[in-house]
């Protein structure tokens, strides 16, 4: 997906927005009054932290031989993965993080969109971590990617609450949208 | 094709979309033979699970005939005549193999919107707003079905396709509600709601064993159904009051296993029910729990109240002193529908399952929009608007 600088700001605005309302619904929202230091003390997300996914299936269906699926061999030098078994017979629990040192260049008005020479197709390498991930848990259980566009819609309007939601679902199979 | 279009916050309009097409190789192709509208749309119609798109395609419960399928697809054939699961499920990922299919790791690509929103995302549902996939509807000619041989259920020749129809959504998420609710032969069983999935999970109860199955409304038309068609006792809460009624009927027990098939948008005059909806209509996303309250508090000591009504967001008021004061047990879920479709199946060609009746005003497609107004506001003893596209 190709991230401008304008597009950029946009989707982070709309993140900002989403989710400056679900602070402002559960601040607000009377019996919950209590619980609102909580988000009050949100923390900033670690950009290192490991992104994990739980696959049905065991470690060498998941990395034959040690090869990654595909949709992390796109980011093979500029992540770590790792493999374990998950408990109680529910598969393998494949995880990757950014690479320490292996951050994307920053957005500039003069930056060309999906040219970003760190390799990294965008602004937040925790979002492609996240789809990869997701990706590459349905191509070793289902054996496809599901897709969802195009199909059948009516005339798209951009009320304000429709600009919105298409911010959110534009990311939406990545992650930390809201 | 022809589609019905949500297009903003109470407006529908049938549009001219472009027909669907294989996507996956486990798609197919469904020409829509019935799409019934359901409570559960209220919600995204009116805009309380804000989440839809201008233009996206509305409904979730249909049958129809196959008319294309991928090349992955093995146990489903053109021609053949189907009724789809409301929900999108691989079959392949960990909740599927333990049939928890609504909860499908794979069936929405959209999973973000809904972990931001409760932490994890369920699975994906056909026209059921951006947070359970974005998938296009079937108040259309055609729809899309992914994962087609997981999803797609042939439907048997004794089976009519109305009465089919609601093996797709309404009787197994009634199932679903007394099975998991946990009723037992002998139990009393309280359900709240006498509209199709509350009638369903009413005959649920009873093919399972319950001694006695109370139902609660207070639209005569949708208890006199329940009563007549059902076999169920009847409680108009018009009339009496419910908690002194329970107590009477069960010996001053309550209730073994209480079902809410109310939901969100839970109706009832009441100084509790006013503070709801002002509350729901200042700020999206506080649902209005008078059903729920109501079950927690009625259900007997260490009984099972099963939430089957849909709710989006955080409820206030709600009785948490009741559930661990009374040691009761509170489960929910979106229909696990694949885990029960084919026994429903069965029961409908045996004749244990009646559901034509539900139907009650079935028009063609063209007409959808005047069909939610008549559902949505209760008119003319609508219980289910049915759509038939191609009509």
């Amino acid at each position: 997906m190709k991230v401008s600088g304008f597009d950029a700001g946009l989707r982070s605005s709309g993140a900002s927005t989403a989710r400056a309302l679900r602070r402002r619904l559960f601040r607000r929202s009377g019996t919950a009054e209590e619980f609102a230091p909580d988000f009050d003390m949100e923390l900033e997300p670690d950009p290192f932290r490991w992104q994990t996914v739980t696959i049905l299936a065991g470690p060498q269906q998941v990395a034959p031989d040690g090869r990654l699926p595909a949709p992390l061999t796109e980011l093979a030098g500029l992540i770590e993965t790792r493999l374990e078994p998950a408990p109680g017979g529910r598969g393998t629990q494949l995880s990757a993080r950014t690479r320490p040192g292996s951050r994307p260049a920053p957005v500039t008005a003069d930056s060309a969109p999906g040219k970003d020479p760190t390799g990294w197709k965008g602004v937040d390498p925790a979002r492609q971590i996240r789809i990869a991930l997701q990706h590459a848990r349905q191509l070793i259980e289902v054996g496809e990617v599901l897709a969802v566009e195009p199909q059948p819609a009516g005339k798209r309007r951009r009320p304000a609450r429709g600009l919105l939601v298409d911010l959110m679902t534009g990311d939406a199979d990545q992650e930390g949208v809201v | 094709m022809k589609a019905l279009c949500w297009t903003g916050v109470d407006e529908l309009r049938v549009e001219t979309v472009p027909d669907p097409r294989l996507l996956n190789a486990h798609d197919a192709i469904v020409k829509v033979g019935f799409s019934s509208a359901c409570g559960s749309d209220l919600h995204v119609l009116s805009g309380y699970l804000p989440t839809m798109r201008p233009g996206d395609v509305l409904g979730h419960e249909f049958m129809g005939e196959v008319v294309e399928v991928g090349s992955a697809v093995t146990r489903r054939r053109v021609g053949e005549r189907v009724v789809v699961c409301s929900f999108i499920s691989c079959g392949h990922c960990w909740f599927c193999r333990n049939q928890l299919f609504s909860l499908c790791d794979n069936g929405n690509p959209n999973p973000a919107v809904s972990e931001s929103l409760w932490g994890h995302a369920p699975g994906g549902c056909f026209g059921y707003s951006h947070a359970l996939g974005g998938f296009a509807g079937s108040h259309a000619d055609y729809i899309r079905v992914p994962y087609a041989d997981q999803g797609m259920f042939s439907i048997p020749d004794e089976v009519d396709d109305l009465t089919a129809l609601f093996a797709s959504d309404a009787a197994p998420t009634g199932w679903m509600g007394a099975e998991l609710g946990g009723v037992r032969p002998g139990d009393v069983v309280a359900i709240w709601g006498a509209g199709a999935v509350g009638q369903l999970a009413a005959r649920a109860a009873a093919l399972l064993g319950a001694a006695e199955v109370i139902v609660i409304d207070g639209l005569p038309e949708r208890l006199d159904q329940a009563g007549r068609q059902i076999g169920a006792q009847l409680l108009d809460y018009r009339f009496t009051d419910v908690t002194a009624e329970l107590q009477e009927r069960t010996g001053g027990r309550g209730p073994d296993v209480c079902i809410e098939a109310v939901g969100m948008v839970a109706g009832r005059p009441s100084s509790l029910y006013d503070y709801d909806q002002f509350k729901q209509q200042r700020r999206p996303g506080i649902d209005r729990p008078l059903a729920l309250r109501e079950a927690i508090f009625n259900c007997r000591k260490g009984g099972s109240v099963f939430v089957l009504g849909v709710f989006g967001g955080v409820v206030d008021k709600f009785p948490m002193g009741a559930i661990m004061n009374k040691g009761l047990t509170l489960r929910s879920a979106q229909q696990h529908g694949h885990r029960y479709i084919p026994m429903l199946l069965e029961r409908m060609a045996r004749g244990e399952l009646q559901t034509r009746h539900l139907a009650t005003h079935v028009m063609p497609l063209a007409m959808a929009p005047q069909g939610y107004d008549l559902f949505k506001n209760r008119k003319d003893g609508c219980v289910r608007a049915v759509f038939q596209p191609g009509q």
